[in-house]
């Protein structure tokens, strides 16, 4: 059985064999051909199992394999120009690079529990179902930053110099945080090496020069993933010595002018592409049915040449004056060989498919196709445990009373 | 916590033959797969099924059998059998998989894309420092 691709319609042909379906067989037709292995991409050849199957597999990627993904936000300060929510929705889409087999599922807490005072789901946070992480960006303009590291490595001397001098430290202290506070606030283009007497208010630059400037002229005016810094909490830093840190380093989350801050604290949570897609551990999963080409005419040497020249993926070649079908698996299904009287069938084999898996980075393809064949059984095994329930209960029920009836 | 029920199933006066299962917490993943497995047994002569609602994450399965069969064992037969076709089909891979390693030689390498980006960034800097001293 194939299914025949026509100009204007699908149709499903019976030409010979019904592909029949038995459990004891399926080894003995069943083969898998791995054309493609990266680290990021996996590609590959199903023959011998058919669309329900190779579809359930293709939705479990998509659906039910866990991952981790940053889940709540408490933000203290975000003096940026992209909002609170918009911030947290790109935080949660970063994909962050950490096997989520050594995590639990967060439980949520029952309605009724919930207080007014208490916040529901940060109560039920602990080492085994949580990941901390921290963002905090300034964006000041280089020569502040200059200064404010004099100012603070002078601050330093100077406290070792009180201990000596057993001065008060604590009103010193007071004048000079406040002295570099206002350094923050004015922004001053100041070229004065002076440090301690900065409590100079002068124009700032034009809004042009800034903006052309502003690379060479700021720090951290881009907020990146790398910014994101994983706070261990209890014994993670033992289980996770090499440190937990997102796929890529440099995307980018937020941009930020002179002066803005974000300082926010996330926490990362293990849960499913069926709740939502920051879950889904693939960019995509996806198969398509490889096409059977047939030549049903012979064809004149001048009707062969037009035939080779009208397919764009040039699946067609002539060897030895004969039209052979040379890539037929480059075929795109246009149908332009169909529009011509070429004598071209057209069709997709019922039970072979080319999948193709693309791995976000968390987990590599390969181990992400085993994962899917796994969570199948599971679900299979874990019906038929229910329906065995059920068949049992239905025992203790009819001894008492009638024996099943069948009609 | 209360946990729902994953299965019922509702007869006629408690015949068996012909059965509907109403599973809770699946979708087309395993039901089309199960009515797949099940359209091919003999001994069935009647297998489909649907989704109420999208928007409630559960799906009814229709049995009905031949004489004397009961849709409850053909059900429970089709998803041991799914799970036989499952154990094969990762045996298969994973010895495919092997071999794919074996030939093309793949070690496994730990290449941080982490530590990449870093390095890059580094020499860009770096470029920037050299072009800003001279």
């Amino acid at each position: 059985m194939s299914i025949k691709v026509g100009k204007e319609k699908i149709s499903q042909v019976l030409d010979g064999e019904i592909l029949e379906f038995n459990p004891n067989n399926f080894s003995e037709n069943f083969s898998i051909e791995i054309e493609k292995l990266t680290k990021d991409r996996m590609e590959f050849v199903m023959r011998g199992i058919e669309a329900p199957l190779a579809n359930a597999f293709r939705r479990i990627l998509l659906s039910d394999i866990p991952t981790i993904a940053i889940e709540t936000i408490s933000i203290k300060n975000n003096t940026s120009v992209i909002q609170d929510e918009v911030l947290a929705h790109r935080l949660g889409l970063i994909p962050i690079n950490v096997d989520p087999k050594h995590f639990q599922y967060r439980p949520k807490q029952p309605l009724q529990k919930q207080d007014k005072n208490s916040r529901p789901e940060i109560s039920n946070a602990t080492e085994e179902n949580t990941l901390l992480f921290n963002l905090h960006v300034r964006c000041l303009k280089k020569t502040d930053w200059e200064k404010i590291k004099k100012s603070r490595e002078l601050l330093l001397q100077k406290q070792e110099q009180n201990k000596e001098m057993n001065i008060e430290k604590e009103e010193e202290e007071e004048e000079k945080e406040n002295k570099l506070n206002v350094e923050i606030e004015s922004g001053s283009e100041s070229e004065d090496e002076q440090e301690e007497s900065e409590i100079d208010e002068r124009a700032k630059e034009c809004v042009e020069k800034i903006l052309t400037q502003r690379a060479k002229t700021l720090i951290n005016h881009r907020v990146l993933s790398s910014d994101l810094v994983w706070v261990p909490i209890g014994n993670q830093q033992t289980l996770f010595p090499k440190g937990i840190k997102p796929v890529l380093p440099d995307i980018l989350i937020a941009k930020l002018n002179e002066g803005q801050e974000i300082d926010l604290e996330c926490e990362a949570v293990k849960g499913t592409g069926r709740d939502h897609a920051k879950w889904c551990p693939v960019c995509t999963a996806s198969y398509r049915m490889l096409p059977s080409i047939k030549l049903k005419k012979e064809l004149t040497k001048n009707k062969s040449k037009k035939l080779v020249k009208t397919c764009p993926m040039k699946v067609f070649d002539i060897e030895d004056g004969l039209l052979e079908i040379k890539n037929s698996r480059k075929c795109t299904m246009c149908r332009e060989c169909l529009r011509g009287d070429y004598g071209v069938e057209l069709g997709l084999v019922k039970n072979e498919f080319y999948f193709w898996i693309e791995s976000t980075g968390i987990i590599p393809p390969e181990e992400l196709f085993q994962q899917a064949l796994e969570i199948f059984k599971e679900k299979c095994v874990n019906l038929k445990n229910n329906l065995q329930n059920f068949t049992q209960k239905k025992k203790e029920f009819n001894e008492n009373e009638e024996e099943m009836n069948y009609d | 916590m209360h946990k729902s029920k994953k299965l019922e199933i509702q007869t006629k006066n408690g015949n068996l033959r012909n059965a509907t299962f109403t599973i809770h917490e699946e979708s087309h993943t395993l039901a089309n797969t199960v009515r797949y497995v099940l359209a091919h047994d003999d001994d069935v002569n009647f297998v489909g099924y649907s989704v109420p609602h999208p928007s409630e994450f559960k799906v009814n399965v229709r049995v009905q059998t031949q004489q004397q069969k009961s849709s409850i064992e053909r059900f429970d037969l089709a998803l041991e059998n799914l799970c036989l076709v499952t154990n094969s089909i990762q045996d298969e891979f994973k010895n495919k998989l092997e071999k794919f390693k074996e030939e093309k030689g793949i070690q496994k390498e730990e290449v941080d894309p982490f530590v990449i980006s870093l390095k890059r960034q580094l020499r860009k800097e770096y470029k920037k420092m050299k072009a800003n001293i001279d």
